[in-house]
């Protein structure tokens, strides 16, 4: 089986990063999906079964940690990479997090996008 | 002779032949053999025989002998005092003596008392503090005590024989006179007078009494004074600060209470009622150590009574915050400051000292430190948007951009980290006041390493102000355990001060002490320094020196203040030397492994 592009899941209500971070990561060849809320994120990711997730927080509906919690718990989508954007920087935010799952913790003011995508392609093998 | 109330003997030098009955009395004879036939010497006391026997020789050669005092001795043997005579007489032609005597003991036996309470009055007169004083018809001094010399501080022999006015100041003088003036129409005098002795204002407390004579005449004076002065002082100061206390307890908003360690009991006073709703008395009735420990929230007792017990251990303050239970069963916060105090062998015995209620307080400080931390949230997001597009930006226009359109994105990417800088710096502000700790990330790293990153980082500043810096380390290895990125903050802030605050030219020196626990990092300039007066806020929120703010607007105060809780964080401690226009040097410690 010829493998696809891989798949990158981001669930990110502020479509300005949201959509940033899609044409980079589009640019790297890979197929991205966007969910603007916590529960169609959940749902999206059941769906898609992406390669890697790139998480918001602080989403309507349903917050981060809680999506994160649910894809830690369905055995189905449970080894799927989730990093975690977000504007929270706080210490036990990214405590919280980490201890949750998530494989990196990226705070939105502070990152490059740049330093993101070189992330994301260490975390696939690329 | 038989009824004459004096014994009467008669004697033939030798034997006594007679004894009348008083004379039996006073010998204390019975039978009159006891007496009669009696060598003389046997009634005689031993010491005065000798004395005797020359007496009796006199009067035996027909000289009256002259009343005299001597001690006989009864037929029990007991010694009397009698006064005695002796004359020569000749009964039915035998030549006797015949011996009248008196017995004198009692009369002596109290004279002696009368001398001695005379005695003893006098050595009291002369000892004692209080002046006493007698004064004749005509006003003059007849009397002094020692004390009463003392205290009107002029010799005896002035005072003996002058009236008032010849020795004490006109308003003295006047103020005796209107004492005496009672005196002399019959009244007693028990009051406090004011007198300026020597130039001293002192109150004396003065008795005073006039001297009748057996018409009811007012013959004298005579008096006591003691000097109250000390006391009276002593009066009014506790009569002022009860009096005080009164007034503190009624006005204060405050609960004060007086712990007595040894009972558990409190004397609870203050705000009571409009603080907790209960009665005074309520609370002095039932509310002990046990009692307040109750009312405490049962989720910060265990933290409160750790704080307590360790003051007590160390005798000193105590202060805590803690929720307390009130009459209808509803907690507010409060603010307790107290202080143990020790007895005479250094162990508390006893606390004072109160509680206030904050709850206000705390809510509009929960309030306001919500408030920065939401708006500051708030504020990221679109920071973030910004920094996001113009990297989007950046890479859009490639190549095409002009040299002005770069330098122009540049600037607009600096004042957008600036701007999520200080919104992170507001974020940790507010996280600091609401008591929130740092979580520290502990990793492994070179210290020399780190700073010479942040000083890469200066790079264009340090050759824009042409500034020259001096990098140097010293002792053990600068390998430690720590938060690097609070650490690299702490470097940070401090070292933007100096390039900001250094004249063009001018010299930094980063000096790294590297001991086996500990590292000491300290950070010198020559620049601006900071004015003595603002030295005590230097580590305080927002704080900016009066010159820095004259020559710079940038900065908010907050690097030093955010820089001290991460150092404290690190179970270190961060300190400075400064003087205006000389320069300054920081200094901060903080531990190679993680702190406990």
């Amino acid at each position: 089986m010829i493998d696809g592009p891989k798949i990158i899941t981001i669930v990110e209500d502020d479509t300005i990063i949201a959509n940033v971070l899609k044409n980079k990561l589009e640019k790297e060849n890979y197929e991205v999906k966007v969910a603007k809320n916590g529960e169609s994120g959940l749902k999206l990711v059941k769906e898609v079964v992406p390669n890697l997730v790139v998480l918001d927080l602080i989403l309507p509906r349903m917050h981060g940690f809680e999506v994160l919690k649910a894809i830690k718990a369905d055995p189905t989508i449970s080894k799927i990479p989730v990093i975690i954007l977000t504007n929270l920087g706080q210490d036990e935010d990214r405590q919280k997090g980490l201890e949750l799952g998530a494989i990196d913790y990226c705070s939105k003011s502070d990152i490059d996008v740049a330093t993101l995508i070189d992330k994301i392609n260490e975390i696939l093998g690329k | 002779m038989e009824l004459s109330p004096d014994g009467i003997v008669l004697h033939d030098g030798r034997k006594t032949v007679f004894a009348n009955k008083a004379a039996m009395n006073i010998l204390g004879a019975k039978a009159q053999n006891q007496v009669i036939g009696v060598p003389i010497s046997k009634f005689v006391h031993p010491k005065h025989w000798g004395k005797v026997k020359e007496r009796i020789k006199k009067e035996k050669v027909g000289k009256d002998a002259p009343l005299r005092e001597e001690k006989f001795v009864r037929v029990d043997g007991r010694i009397i005092d009698v006064s005695v005579a002796g004359r020569p007489v000749a009964i039915d032609g035998v030549s006797l003596i015949q011996v009248v005597f008196r017995d004198i003991s009692e009369q002596k036996a109290s004279a002696n008392k009368i001398k001695e309470s005379e005695e003893k009055l006098r050595t009291i007169s002369e000892n004692i503090g209080d002046a006493i004083f007698a004064k004749g018809k005509d006003r003059c001094f007849t009397f002094v005590n020692p004390a009463a010399v003392q205290m009107m501080g002029l010799p005896q022999k002035k005072i003996i024989g002058s009236r008032a006015e010849d020795v004490f100041s006109p308003h003295d003088a006047a103020v005796i006179k209107y004492v005496d003036d009672k005196n002399f129409q019959g009244h007693q005098v028990n009051e406090i007078k004011t007198l300026k002795l020597g130039g001293n204002k002192r109150n004396l407390h003065t008795v005073q009494s006039p001297i009748f004579d057996n018409k009811h005449n007012v013959i004298g004076i005579t008096g006591v004074v003691r000097d109250v002065t000390e006391s009276k002082k002593i009066e009014e100061a506790l009569m002022n600060s009860e009096e005080r206390y009164r007034i503190i307890t009624a006005q204060t908003k405050h609960l004060i209470y007086d712990y007595d360690i040894n009972t558990g009991k409190i004397k609870w006073d203050g705000a009571v009622n409009s603080v907790l709703k209960h009665s005074l008395n309520y609370m002095n009735s039932q509310i002990d150590f046990d009692g307040w420990v109750k009312m405490i929230h049962p989720d910060d007792r265990k933290e409160t009574i750790r704080l307590l017990n360790e003051a007590q251990k160390k005798c000193c303050n105590f202060y805590d915050q803690y929720r307390f239970k009130t009459k209808g069963g509803v907690y507010i916060y409060v603010e307790h400051s107290g202080l143990f105090l020790p007895d005479k062998d250094g162990r508390p015995y006893r606390m004072l000292g109160t509680m206030s209620d904050i709850s206000e307080r705390r809510a509009i400080d929960k309030m306001k430190s919500e408030f920065v931390s939401m708006a500051s949230h708030q504020l990221l997001t679109p920071l973030s948007d910004i920094k996001w597009l113009i990297t989007e930006l950046t890479g859009l226009a490639g190549d095409h951009c002009s040299t002005e359109q770069t330098n122009k994105l540049n600037q607009i990417r600096k004042s957008n980290t600036k701007m999520v800088e200080l919104v992170k710096d507001l974020l940790s502000v507010s996280r600091i006041e609401s008591g929130t700790n740092f979580i520290l990330e502990y990793s492994t790293f070179n210290f020399s390493s780190m700073i010479k990153e942040v000083l890469k980082q200066y790079k264009s500043l340090i050759s824009a102000k042409n500034l020259k810096v001096r990098l140097s380390f010293k002792g053990e290895s600068c390998r430690c355990e720590a938060d690097q990125k609070k650490l690299e903050q702490v470097v940070t802030n401090i070292f933007s001060n100096s390039v900001k605050f250094s004249k063009k030219g001018g010299q930094i020196n980063i000096d790294c002490e590297c001991g086996i626990k500990k590292i000491h990092c300290k950070v010198q300039d020559f620049g601006m320094g900071i004015p003595k007066k603002d030295h005590k806020k230097v580590f305080t929120k927002f704080f900016r020196a009066d010159n820095a703010t004259m020559s710079d607007t940038e900065g908010t105060g907050l690097g030093l203040y955010i820089a001290k809780a991460i150092v404290d964080a690190h179970g270190g401690s961060i300190w400075f030397d400064s003087q205006e226009n000389k320069g300054a040097q920081f200094h901060f410690t903080f531990n190679k492994k993680p702190f406990k």
